[in-house]
C-alpha cells in the first residue's frame, strides 16, 4: 500500500484542484451558454472574489467560510453590474460585429481589473486565513484539512448550482434563452434581466473559486490568469457550453494531470491537460460531449 | 472566415496576457527640475519589473532605490553641475517587453546610460538592444552568468551572478553536511541557469541530488514537493524560485511537512525572503527557513550602506533588500562615470566604468570591476522566529561573520 501512497496523493491533490477549477469553469460555461459571449475576464472574478474574502476574512476578523460568501454576493453584483453597463449593446443592435465587441470589451474589462487591483490592493502578495487549520491523516495519506474543506465546498456550490438549472423557474427560463433567446422572449421571459443573472452567476463562481483557492494559493492582481485558462482549457474540451461538459472536463484535466506526474514527469505538468485537449479535439472536434448545448 | 479571424484575434489576445503583456503600466519620474531640452539635466534610464510575470515588487524597489540615488546626487549639486532625472521603464520582466521599454529609453527619451533589471531573461534581451546602440548597460539584479559572459563592452552588472551564486550553495551544503540534495527550480534564465550549475558541482563532489524544474506560472507545488521526496530522503531542499513560487513552495513543503522540518531543511534562493511578505503569505512556515543575500546589517560593507538603508526605510516605509542596495549602487557607479569622464557620452561613460573604482553600497572601492561584474558577498542567514525581521535573521554562512548555528525543528 505504501508504495500507492505517492500515486493517491497526486491522484487526491489533483481532483481537489480539478473541483474548484470545475466551479470556474461551470461560470464560463454558464455565461458562455446564455449569453454566446466568452467571457475573457473571468479570471478576474477569480481574482476579486479572493481579494473580497481576503478582506472579510483578514481585515475584518470573521470566518473565512463568511469570506466565501461575501466573495460569491460581491462578484455576483459586480457581474451584474458590469453586465447591465457593458454588454447590453450586444443585445440592442448597437453593435455591428458582435462577437468581436464581446470579446474586446471582455478583454478589456479583463486589463482594467488587474490594473485596477495593482493601483488598489498593490502588487504585494496576500494570504487569506486557511479555512481550517491542520491535516487530515487517512494512514496511506496526509492532506492539508484547509484544502479538503475547500473542495467540499466546491462540491457543494456545483450542487446547488445545477439544482438551479435544472429544478428551478430560474433555470427553466436560462436553459429557454440558451436555447432560442427571441423565441424565449416572446413566450415573455425577460431575456435582458436574466442574461444579467446569469453573468452575475457566472461571475460569482468564478469568485467563490477564487475565494476558496486565495488561502491556499495567495492573492495577488495576476492570480487569475492561470485558473482562466485552465478553465478554458475544461470548457473547450468538455464541448463549449455544455454543463456536463464542464464539470466532467476539470475531473478529467485534474486526472490526468495527477497521472502524468506520477508516471513521467512533474516538470510538465500543465502540457499534459494541454495534450489531452488537443487529442480529444482531433477526434471529437466538438470536445467530449458534442455540441453546445447548454443542458447537455 | 470571419470565424477564424475572431479566434486568432482571441488566440493573440490570450498570448499577450499570457506574455504578461496585461498591464501595460509605464512611468517616468525624474527631477524636479525635469526641463526636457536636455541642456540642464542629465538624463538617465532605468528599467525593471512593474507588472507581471516579473516581480512588480523587485522593480519597485529598484525603481524607488534609482530615485532615492538620483535625488541624493542632485541634493549634492549633480554630476558635472547638472542635475540627473531618472526616466524608468516597465520591462514587465519579459524580454519583449524589455527591448521596446530599452527602445523607448534610447529612443524617445535619449538617456546617456541606463540601469536596472531584475530578470535575466529580460536583461539578456535588454542587453542586446543596448549594445546595438551603444549605450552603457549596468544589470542591477539579474544573475544570469550570459549577461556579462557574452563579453559586450558596454554592459555591467553589480550583482552577484549564478556561478558565484551555486559555488556558495554548494559550499554551504558542504559547510552544513547536506548529504542528499533536493532542487525545485523556475524555468526563468536564473533557475535553469542555476540547475545546470548546481547538478555540475554536487556531481562533481559526489553529493546525490534530484531536480525539478516547473514553469514560473506555477501556483500547486504539491505534486513536485511530492516527487522530490519520492524514494528520496533530502537533507535540503534548495527553493530556486522568485515572487509568489517560492513562497508556495514554502507554504506547501510545510502543510505536508516536508520542510523546514526536523529531517528537511529548505534554502529560499531569491531575494524575496527579505521581503515582509514573507510572513503575510506564509505564516509560522517560514520558520527555520535559510536563506541568502548579498546584505544584512549585522555584517558590515561600507560607511555609505546604513545611512542609505535609513533614508530608504524613511522614504517607503519599508526595509531595502539588497537588490534596493544593488540598484543604488548602479547609480553611484553611473554619477562617478560621467563625473569621471566629464562627458555625457555613451562611449566615454563606459570607458569609465571599465576603470570604476568607487566606494559602494555594496562593495568596497579597491575591489574595483571583475570582468564587468562588481560581486558582493553572500551571506546565508536563517529565520529562528516567526514574524521575524530580516535583520534579527541569525548569519550561519560564512563562518568568519556567522551569529549562530542551524537552529533544527522540533518536528
Amino acid at each position: 500500500m505504501n508504495e500507492l501512497s505517492p500515486l493517491l496523493a497526486q491522484l487526491v491533490n489533483g481532483l481537489i484542484i480539478g473541483s474548484i477549477y470545475g466551479l470556474m469553469a461551470l461560470g464560463l460555461t454558464v455565461i458562455f451558454g446564455v449569453l454566446k459571449i466568452v467571457n475573457f475576464s473571468h479570471g478576474e472574478f477569480y481574482m476579486l472574489g479572493a481579494y473580497a474574502s481576503y478582506f472579510v476574512s483578514q481585515t475584518m476578523g470573521l470566518h473565512p467560510v463568511a469570506g466565501i460568501f461575501v466573495a460569491i454576493l460581491a462578484t455576483f453584483f459586480l457581474g451584474v453590474l458590469i453586465e447591465k453597463a457593458l454588454l447590453t449593446p450586444l443585445y440592442e443592435n448597437k453593435v455591428e460585429r458582435k462577437d468581436e465587441y464581446a470579446l474586446l470589451i471582455t478583454f478589456g474589462l479583463s486589463l482594467f481589473l488587474i490594473n485596477m487591483a495593482l493601483a488598489v490592493f498593490g502588487p504585494f502578495q496576500k494570504s487569506a486565513p486557511a479555512l481550517t487549520g491542520g491535516t487530515i491523516d487517512l494512514g496511506v495519506i496526509t492532506l492539508s484539512s484547509g484544502k479538503v474543506l475547500a473542495a467540499l465546498i466546491a462540491i457543494a456550490l456545483l450542487l446547488i448550482m445545477l439544482f438551479i438549472i435544472n429544478k428551478t423557474w430560474l433555470g427553466t427560463a436560462l436553459r429557454a434563452i440558451s436555447q432560442d433567446r427571441d423565441t424565449s422572449a416572446i413566450m415573455g421571459i425577460n431575456a435582458k434581466r436574466l442574461g444579467s443573472i446569469a453573468f452575475g452567476l457566472g461571475a460569482c463562481m468564478a469568485g467563490a473559486a477564487g475565494a476558496l483557492l486565495g488561502p491556499v494559493f495567495l492573492v495577488y492582481p495576476i492570480m487569475g490568469t492561470v485558473p482562466a485558462i485552465k478553465s478554458f482549457v475544461i470548457i473547450v474540451l468538455g464541448s463549449m457550453g455544455s454543463i456536463k461538459g464542464a464539470i466532467y472536463g476539470s475531473l478529467l484535466v485534474g486526472l490526468v494531470e495527477s497521472l502524468g506526474v506520477f508516471f513521467l514527469s512533474p516538470a510538465y505538468r500543465d502540457v499534459y491537460s494541454f495534450l489531452i485537449l488537443i487529442l480529444i479535439l482531433l477526434f471529437k472536434p466538438k470536445g467530449l460531449f458534442g455540441g453546445a448545448q447548454w443542458n447537455n | 472566415m470571419r470565424k477564424v479571424g475572431i479566434l486568432s484575434l482571441a488566440f493573440s489576445l490570450a498570448l499577450l496576457s499570457l506574455a504578461g503583456c496585461a498591464s501595460n503600466t509605464t512611468q517616468s519620474s525624474g527631477a524636479s527640475s525635469a526641463g526636457g531640452g536636455g541642456a540642464d539635466v542629465i538624463k538617465i534610464g532605468g528599467i525593471g519589473p512593474l507588472t507581471p510575470p516579473g516581480s512588480p515588487v523587485l522593480g519597485e524597489e529598484i525603481q524607488k532605490s534609482m530615485q532615492l540615488a538620483v535625488d541624493d546626487i542632485n541634493q549634492k549639486g549633480g554630476v558635472l553641475g547638472k542635475q540627473l532625472q531618472l526616466f524608468y521603464e516597465d520591462s514587465a520582466g519579459s524580454p519583449e517587453k524589455g527591448q521596446s521599454a530599452m527602445e523607448k529609453l534610447i529612443k524617445k527619451e535619449q538617456v546617456v546610460a541606463i540601469a536596472g533589471e531584475g530578470h535575466s531573461s529580460a536583461a539578456l534581451a535588454e542587453i542586446e538592444v543596448a549594445k546595438r546602440d551603444n549605450i552603457p548597460f549596468i544589470v542591477a539584479e539579474a544573475w544570469s552568468d550570459a549577461i556579462t559572459e557574452k563579453g559586450y563592452e558596454n554592459i555591467f552588472r553589480v550583482a552577484p551572478n549564478n556561478s558565484m551564486f551555486s559555488k556558495r550553495v554548494v559550499e554551504y551544503v558542504e559547510f552544513a553536511g547536506y548529504k542528499n540534495v533536493a532542487i525545485l527550480a523556475e524555468d526563468s534564465d536564473w533557475g535553469i541557469g542555476n540547475v545546470d550549475l548546481l547538478k555540475k558541482q554536487l556531481t562533481d563532489k559526489n553529493i546525490p541530488f534530484k531536480s525539478i524544474v516547473v514553469d514560473r506560472n506555477t501556483k500547486d507545488f504539491v505534486p513536485q514537493l511530492l516527487d522530490l521526496t519520492k524514494d528520496f530522503q533530502p537533507d535540503i531542499i534548495l527553493n530556486i524560485m522568485t515572487g509568489v513560487g517560492c513562497y508556495l513552495v514554502v507554504k506547501q513543503a510545510h502543510e505536508l511537512g516536508i520542510a523546514p522540518s526536523a529531517k528537511t531543511a529548505m534554502l529560499m534562493g531569491g531575494a524575496d525572503a527579505a521581503y515582509p511578505e514573507i510572513w503575510e503569505t506564509t505564516g509560522e512556515a517560514a520558520k527555520y527557513l535559510v536563506w541568502q543575500a548579498p546584505y544584512h546589517p549585522k555584517a558590515k560593507f561600507t560607511d555609505l550602506t546604513q545611512p542609505m538603508v535609513k533614508a530608504y526605510e524613511e522614504k517607503n516605509g519599508r526595509k531595502p533588500t539588497y537588490a534596493a542596495l544593488h540598484a543604488y549602487d548602479t547609480v553611484l557607479l553611473l554619477a562617478d562615470a560621467i563625473t569621471r569622464a566629464g562627458s555625457t557620452e555613451p562611449a566615454k561613460i563606459t570607458k569609465a566604468l571599465e576603470e570604476a573604482k568607487l566606494l559602494g553600497i555594496t562593495f568596497p572601492s579597491e575591489k574595483g570591476v571583475d570582468y564587468h561584474n562588481w560581486l558582493p558577498a553572500l551571506l546565508f542567514m536563517q529565520y529562528t522566529q516567526v514574524n521575524q525581521s530580516p535583520d534579527d535573521a541569525e548569519i550561519l554562512f560564512p563562518k568568519d561573520v556567522s551569529t549562530a548555528k542551524y537552529a533544527t525543528p522540533d518536528k
